[in-house]
């Protein structure tokens, strides 16, 4: 009879318990599998979570941090102690293997000082020449200039500071061609694109040295084109870069 | 008459040792062998790919490098033009443009980018240029980061490309 009246009253709290356990346990489990797809480690079992008592309920579990470092401590130590059976050949082998990288490291270190000291060289800059005086040069070095026209630019086509248009005889080698000189290179390089991609002079070949640009109309023979491309490289490029060879001494 | 087995035994355990010892030495020989031959090889065959993946990173990261002992290999302006439709009609256009000096055959000259690999040089005054046009319309998302230009040899020269706008 007593234990009839206790029973409905006793029920819903241990029900309460239970299901308060449950719930705690299902969290811990839930919180310990995160855990173990986090860190990739082995989680203690779960019976320890499941455990009835609160004390190891509320034990804290470790941080995926603290459990890689200790693992990885605990690999090193056991990597450490374990050197300590190593035979005679091992140990060799190790001082080799360690040798070996430490003398790649340095040769590496050496090449790269070196690299960088012979890319130090510095050339001097190239002068900046007017259209007149490569026309001029043209003459010095034995081509013909005829049919000679200032060009008046700036304009819509050039940004050039100077423009000559010519017709020049190289004994019997005749090609039309176009001289312009700019304040500055990139001026020049501007120039020479759009002059590239234009429909105008896309099909001229053009030579660019320093702030010059020569342009060559598509009928001249490219034995010209190479002459004045070469005439223009002793001018203006030769002086100043030893690793060409000059020919005109004068310049 | 087990006193000789058991020497026989002996013998017979420590010529197996040894055998297996001389063996395994034979091994590492063979093995370290082919490893650097198969090495050697795939540094001469990939060496100037590397070498140019490597260039084309140091450009991006705004390094500058000529080729000047010897083999001259320098880049004296390296540019990505975009140009607006007003300049190049009907669309514009986005393209390279790099020269330098250089005292290597233009034949055993190539020109690459972030982009492209391998692309031929023409001649200018006193080196090369070369012009690769990426598109029919200003687009400076088409420019390069940096440029090398490489010989045959293994000499290489990098450079920055730096975006100008025609409008």
């Amino acid at each position: 009879m007593s234990d009839q009246s206790q029973k409905p009253s006793s029920s819903p709290i241990r029900q309460a318990i239970k299901k308060s356990q449950t719930q705690e346990a299902a969290r811990l489990f839930d919180a310990r599998r995160a855990t173990q797809i986090t860190t990739a480690t082995a989680p203690e079992p779960v019976k320890s979570a499941l455990s009835p008592t609160r004390q190891a309920a509320i034990e804290p579990l470790p941080s995926p941090a603290q459990s890689n470092s200790s693992s990885l401590t605990t690999k090193i130590k056991e990597w450490v102690g374990s050197a300590a059976d190593w035979t005679p050949r091992q140990r060799l082998t190790v001082i080799l293997a360690s040798g070996l990288i430490g003398f790649i490291c340095l040769a590496s270190v050496v090449f790269a000082l070196g690299q960088t000291s012979s890319a130090a060289i510095l050339y001097a800059p190239l002068p900046t020449v007017s259209a007149s005086s490569v026309l001029d040069h043209f003459r010095t070095v034995g081509l013909i200039a005829s049919h000679v026209q200032r060009l008046n630019v700036p304009d819509k086509s050039w940004k050039a500071v100077q423009g000559i248009q010519a017709e020049l005889d190289s004994g019997s080698i005749k090609g039309n061609v176009l001289i312009l000189s700019y304040k500055s290179r990139d001026e020049a390089d501007a120039d020479a694109f759009r002059a590239s991609i234009g429909s105008v002079f896309g099909n001229w070949t053009v030579v660019q040295a320093a702030n010059i640009l020569l342009l060559t109309s598509p009928d001249t023979p490219q034995t010209l084109n190479a002459e004045l491309s070469s005439h223009l490289t002793q001018q203006i490029i030769a002086p100043y870069r030893a690793f060409l060879a000059t020919s005109t001494p004068n310049h | 008459m087990n006193q000789k087995r058991s020497n026989l035994y002996r013998a017979q355990h420590q010529a197996e040792h040894w055998a297996q010892r001389g063996q395994g030495l034979v091994e590492y020989v063979l093995i370290l062998s082919m490893v650097a031959i198969v090495v050697i090889g795939a540094a001469f065959l990939i060496g100037l790919a590397v070498q140019r993946v490597y260039g084309i990173i140091g450009g991006a990261l705004g390094a500058k490098h000529d080729e000047v002992a010897g083999v001259v290999i320098t880049i004296d302006e390296a540019s990505c033009y975009v140009v607006s439709a007003a300049v190049a009609p009907p669309t514009g256009r986005t393209g390279l443009y790099v020269t330098g000096t250089t005292n290597v055959n233009l034949a055993d000259l190539t020109g690459s980018t972030d982009r492209a690999v391998g692309g031929p040089l023409n001649s200018n005054a006193g080196g090369f240029k070369y012009q690769p046009l990426f598109a029919s319309l200003p687009d400076e998302g088409l420019c390069p980061k940096s440029v090398v230009i490489q010989s045959k040899n293994g000499q290489l020269a990098f450079a920055p490309v730096q975006i100008k706008y025609m409008n």
